[in-house]
């Protein structure tokens, strides 16, 4: 299955049933991680899904639906948008941040610019930026969620729902890898991008995060890195949208490299646990200019 | 402030468009072309720089022998009131009033007066680079918003605040904690 | 002359239309007395500027008129800064570089007023207005919003600030991002008041 039109400048996709399909596809392959974090951390997290996809919908209703008459609903864009902005927060936030962030997402970063295909920043990301930094405190991967109905305690969180230290988070990363494993195969999701991304965020780890901890170089600690929820969901599910990430396999492994190299930064010498998010979001700004590099190289390659 | 946490300062942490406001004006106003608008973006970060060399250069051999201290202000505009009169010919674009006498530049000038000289070099170019950052993105992400596929209020002037916003906000994500991190 | 100043506060708003005077619009609207004094100071700037230069002006050629709007402007905004130094220190530091900033300023720089001097005065006056309206709008959403406060100036046993109970601030709003969103968000309004008048 090949994605819709991409080559075309503007719009990056078209409205329509494949659309529909290709939304939902990669909404069901964030569905187990989703669930599992919910069952793991209870209703918390529950409440965090169903805030960020609650808005998210309604935000799209209000204003495509009643303010434009474009019942857009339909493109499923908006639920995999709240899903992604549920999945990237910690679970242990207010109500109300979810809800903000999804309505942002949807309001400012999608709709201001005329809606689907039509903006430059990832909608859940835009969304998860706002909320990090408008909220330091309270957005942050802070406190101990309550266990949920498997009555085992998770770690703390690493910036996502259940990103983060411990087995329960493992799973989580699991899960979210067989589902990007299968927008790969699938062609959704391009795989020179979260490659790069993982290569530029590993080896660097690997080599120089030893380095603040006294510890010397390649000495870093892959594992956590590497098993981080937010690294998982940033690579294969938000660096892979293909409004926001450019065409053409040069621009795409030096944007997935970008990503990876800012979350290492950002993480290691920054000390932020969502990372890959910010990293993401960072690169966005630069797909035009990337794309221009990358041309000469091939037309619009995949 | 050392040289290298200036220039950090200035391009990310505290990028002088994206994160000080300044030269705002100008960037909004860039011709949507890419090539042209890449032009005019370099000629308005190249002034930067010597704003910073100016402001070092006019207090200490100028207003301090004539014991006018106070007077950086007026001093500054006399400087840039002569140049606008020079007629910005042929590739010349850092010489148009736009680019002299707008908030970047005199915001430059005043915020390194009183620093070293080495330290003003390194915060007018790390500002000069900051600028052209913003300025090559930001027209880059205008070519893409040039489809005129927005909604009508908001096409043009607010799209490209609403625009600048979101790349101020990813522009975030550099803090102080980094940048003393890295050692600035 | 009363029908014109809704023209220029919507359709024509020189902030929100044609991009008058951003930088210090974006950088001081964090705070509503900080944008109150920044639109009191404009206003003595562009009636200082319009009159003097308005005088000038019939004496100089064309190719001058920058640079002198210019030289003026940097002396009555010196003044301004020098005086709000001197007298009230604290509300001086809170706009930093930005009120000498006014010195470049497009409002003041690239007057657009009929040639009678009487008239080029109550257009630039009536723009200023204008600025100073969306200025301090800006600032009140902006700081309600963004910190759950509004700030006056201190009059009396008045502290001048008040803090609005039961709101957690989005701090976004109060830095960089959120001036450059909210104007561009009212920017987006006035387009569509504007439209709707014309």
């Amino acid at each position: 299955m090949t994605t819709p039109a991409l080559s075309a400048p503007a719009p990056h996709l078209h409205a329509g049933p494949s659309t529909r399909a290709l939304m939902l596809t990669v909404a069901a392959c964030l569905a187990p991680a989703a669930a599992w974090g919910a069952l793991v951390l209870g209703p918390a997290a529950l409440l965090v899904l169903a805030g960020a996809v609650g808005a998210s919908l309604l935000g799209e209703l209000a204003i495509a639906g009643l303010a434009w008459r474009r019942w857009t609903l339909g493109d499923g864009s908006a639920l995999l948008t709240g899903l992604l902005v549920g999945c990237s927060l910690p679970a242990s936030v207010p109500l109300f941040i979810p809800i903000v962030a999804a309505a942002f997402a949807v309001a400012v970063v999608k709709l201001s610019f005329g809606g689907l295909g039509r903006n430059w920043m990832n909608p859940a990301l835009g969304g998860r930026l706002f909320v990090t930094f408008s909220w330091p405190v309270l957005a942050a991967a802070g406190g101990q969620p309550g266990p949920g109905w498997l009555r085992v305690s998770p770690g703390l969180s690493d910036g996502s729902l259940l990103g983060g230290s411990g087995a329960l988070g493992a799973v989580s990363t699991l899960l979210l890898v067989l589902g990007g494993a299968w927008l790969l195969t699938r062609r959704i999701a391009a795989w020179e991008i979260p490659a790069a991304f993982a290569a530029a965020f590993a080896l660097p780890v690997w080599a120089l995060a030893g380095l603040p901890a006294g510890e010397g170089v390649f000495r870093g600690d892959l594992l956590p890195a590497l098993t981080s929820g937010s690294f998982a969901l940033a690579a294969l599910f938000m660096a892979t949208d293909p409004v926001t990430t450019p065409k053409g396999r040069a621009a795409r492994l030096a944007f997935g490299a970008g990503c990876g190299a800012l979350s290492f930064l950002l993480r290691v010498y920054g000390g932020r646990p969502e990372a890959p998010f910010l990293a993401v979001a960072f690169m966005n700004m630069f797909v035009p200019l990337l794309e221009r590099l990358g041309r000469p190289a091939g037309k619009g390659g995949r | 402030m050392t040289a290298v946490g200036a220039v950090l300062t200035f391009t990310f942490v505290n990028n002088v468009v994206l994160g000080q406001l300044l030269g705002v004006c100008p960037l909004l106003g860039l011709p949507r072309q890419r090539p042209a608008a890449l032009r005019v973006g370099l000629g308005l970060a190249l002034p930067l720089p010597a704003a910073a060399l100016l402001s070092w250069v006019v207090p200490r051999l100028v207003l301090a022998p004539l014991g006018l201290e106070g007077l950086l202000l007026p001093a500054l505009c006399l400087v840039l009131a002569l140049l606008v009169l020079l007629p910005a010919r042929g590739g010349a674009a850092f010489l148009l009033p736009q680019a002299l006498g707008n908030c970047a530049v005199l915001g430059v000038g005043l915020a390194t007066a009183g620093s070293g000289l080495l330290a003003s070099l390194a915060t007018g170019l790390a500002a000069g680079a900051g600028y052209l950052l913003a300025a090559v993105v930001f027209a880059g992400l205008r070519e893409r918003l040039a489809a005129e596929q927005a909604p009508e209020a908001m096409r043009g002037l607010p799209l490209s605040l609403v625009t600048a916003g979101l790349m101020s906000l990813a522009f975030l994500a550099f803090d102080r904690t980094l940048l003393t991190a890295l050692g600035g | 002359m009363s029908e014109d100043f809704p023209r220029v506060l919507w359709r024509d708003n020189p902030l929100l239309i044609s991009l008058a005077g951003l930088c210090p619009a974006l950088a001081v609207s964090y705070r509503l007395s900080n944008a109150l004094l920044l639109g009191a100071a404009m206003l003595f700037a562009l009636l200082g500027t319009g009159i003097a230069c308005g005088l000038a002006e019939r004496v100089l050629p064309p190719k001058f008129r920058l640079s002198v709007r210019l030289l003026v402007a940097s002396a009555l905004v010196a003044v301004c800064a020098r005086f709000l130094s001197a007298y009230a220190p604290a509300l001086a530091a809170g706009l930093g570089l930005y009120l000498p900033l006014l010195a470049v300023n497009c409002l003041l720089l690239y007057p657009t007023g009929g040639r009678p001097l009487g008239e080029a005065i109550l257009e630039a006056m009536g723009r200023g207005a204008a600025f100073a309206a969306v200025l301090a709008l800006t600032a009140l959403v902006r700081e309600v919003l963004g910190a759950g406060t509004v700030t006056l100036f201190p009059i009396g046993s008045f502290p001048g600030v008040w803090r609005i109970p039961g709101l957690t601030p989005a701090r976004v709003l109060v830095a960089a991002p959120g001036a450059l969103l909210v104007l561009g968000y009212l920017s987006a309004l006035a387009r569509r008041q504007g439209r709707g008048r014309s």
